[in-house]
């Protein structure tokens, strides 16, 4: 009982929110193209589906393929880093400012040196996406239990056996909140790219919307955004609880 | 098997930690360590597993000099120090996949011989301290390590499971015939489990005096403790490492 009511907490949660939106739209006759009400939204959606699922394509192949090139790139400068302390006190620094030049002045010039395909976009989003998973993965690298170290190389461990046995998967649940932290980044980030100079997307969507003051189309854009993060995000915590399944189950509504 | 520490000495930094240390033990031996806790008894097996290199002396295995080489001995710390993500019969496995032999059988014998075949598919944390430490020693064995070298394994155990883990480790070692380096802070525990007990001298550790104990080795020699021998060589050792 107790835990059916937590789990359909956060939809009574958001159904509250948007019955109580509703009703102030249309007790206070707030203007459409101010503040659309959810319904006006929904109306949006069915006037155009087609459109907007092709919008909602392109936006998701983009945050998939970037999550998925920076998810591969934060991973092996993780694991090279920590390997090779000289890599790391070379390109450490490179690496940080890599995530000092805005996306605002970034995305402009990928798209100026790579044409407006979907190519810079990708790469906008996998430059914000190693980022979260390579410092994450890197500290659960460095958490390793110093007992279990000691222990393995008693036993005579190689320095591969070492990482492959030992630091990767005490790295794990730190590679996990790196990655999800990551997932949320990528929608935003295809998002960003798309605004800059697309022809399709979710970013083109709320920037032709805005432009016209279509805001319930604007909201339809921002609704669909905030799902498909959501979803990402609950897939990558469905993941991690298969793979790491050894951890203990905490029990009530303490922190994991 | 025969490991030989011949003059070994070390130092972190300006403080000498082990000053001109000799010792050996044979075949079959059950060797305990005792002294003063920060004696430098954990830099030493960090020695002896290759951890750290002697600065002066030799170790001898077999004859061999392994100053500095790593794998050649069996390993267990007092922390516990199985890895959470394996199964027990996934943690004993380790120590057969680091030393390079795989043998099934021998992995199944050894988890029923120590009683564990019932959680061979659970996970540490579902165990309870002793039950680790049991799991952890067993993978020392599978090892196939002839040199067993345990650091405290007991140390953090309540009294009531150390007395436990004392009977069931003097039970096993009767069907495992192995060699065995012990460190203990516990004088009884010393007595109850070694054949030899080398009283040690902290910073720098030297061998202070080497004491054989008088008993018959096995389960038999729990019902000596208590007795007049057993008490008397009890406060020799006592007396030994307060003075």
């Amino acid at each position: 009982m107790m835990k059916n009511s937590k789990a359909l907490a956060p939809f009574g949660m958001i159904l509250l929110l948007l019955a109580g939106w509703e009703l102030t739209v249309r007790t206070k006759q707030v203007e459409a193209w101010l503040l659309p009400a959810p319904s006006a939204v929904y109306e949006a959606w069915t006037a155009s589906v087609d459109r907007t699922l092709e919008h909602l394509g392109a936006t998701v192949w983009i945050a998939l393929s970037g999550l998925g090139f920076g998810l591969v790139s934060g991973l092996l400068l993780a694991t090279l880093f920590h390997l090779s302390p000289l890599l790391r006190a070379m390109f450490q620094p490179l690496v940080v400012l890599s995530q000092n030049v805005p996306m605002i002045a970034l995305a402009p010039l990928l798209i100026m040196w790579l044409g407006f395909g979907t190519m810079p976009k990708i790469l906008v989003v996998a430059i914000a996406c190693f980022f979260p998973i390579a410092v994450s993965t890197m500290d659960g690298f460095r958490q390793t239990d110093h007992t279990l170290l000691i222990y393995m190389e008693m036993a005579g461990a190689t320095r591969w056996q070492r990482f492959s046995k030992l630091e990767w998967p005490s790295a794990l649940p730190a590679f996990f909140s790196g990655l999800k932290l990551a997932a949320t980044y990528s929608v935003m980030g295809a998002v960003i790219a798309e605004w800059l100079g697309a022809k399709e997307g979710l970013g083109v969507m709320m920037q032709l919307a805005s432009a016209s003051f279509r805001t319930d189309r604007v909201f339809l854009a921002m609704f669909f955004i905030a799902g498909v993060s959501l979803l990402l995000y609950a897939a990558i915590c469905l993941i991690e609880r298969l793979v790491v399944r050894w951890r203990p189950q905490v029990k009530g509504g303490a922190p994991r | 098997m025969k490991l030989e520490v011949n003059g070994l000495s070390f130092a972190y930094g300006q403080r000498p930690v082990i000053d001109d240390l000799h010792f050996v033990v044979r075949q079959g031996e059950f060797v305990s360590l005792i002294g003063p806790s920060g004696s430098g008894k954990s830099t030493l097996f960090y020695m002896l597993g290759g951890l750290h290199c002697p600065q002066a002396g030799e170790i001898l295995l077999d004859g061999q000099r392994i100053n500095g080489e790593r794998g050649h001995l069996a390993y267990m710390p007092q922390q516990p120090s199985l890895m959470p993500w394996r199964t027990i019969l996934d943690n004993v496995r380790l120590a057969q996949e680091l030393s390079g032999h795989k043998d099934p059988t021998q992995l199944t014998n050894l988890l029923r011989g120590a009683g564990l075949a019932e959680v061979a598919d659970r996970y540490p944390h579902e165990l309870s301290g002793g039950m680790q430490q049991r799991v952890a020693f067993i993978r020392a064995l599978a090892s196939n390590r002839d040199l067993l070298c345990l650091d405290e394994p007991f140390g953090s155990l309540d009294a009531l499971t150390r007395t436990r883990m004392q009977t069931w480790l003097l039970r096993l070692l009767e069907q495992e015939k192995r060699t065995i380096l012990f460190i203990t802070h516990s004088i009884e525990e010393a007595i109850l489990l070694s054949d030899r007990i080398l009283v040690l001298s902290a910073s720098p550790m030297k061998v202070i005096r080497e004491v054989p104990v008088p008993f018959a080795r096995g389960q038999a020699r729990y019902e000596r403790r208590g007795t007049k021998e057993w008490l008397a060589l009890q406060r020799e050792l006592e007396t030994m490492l307060l003075g």
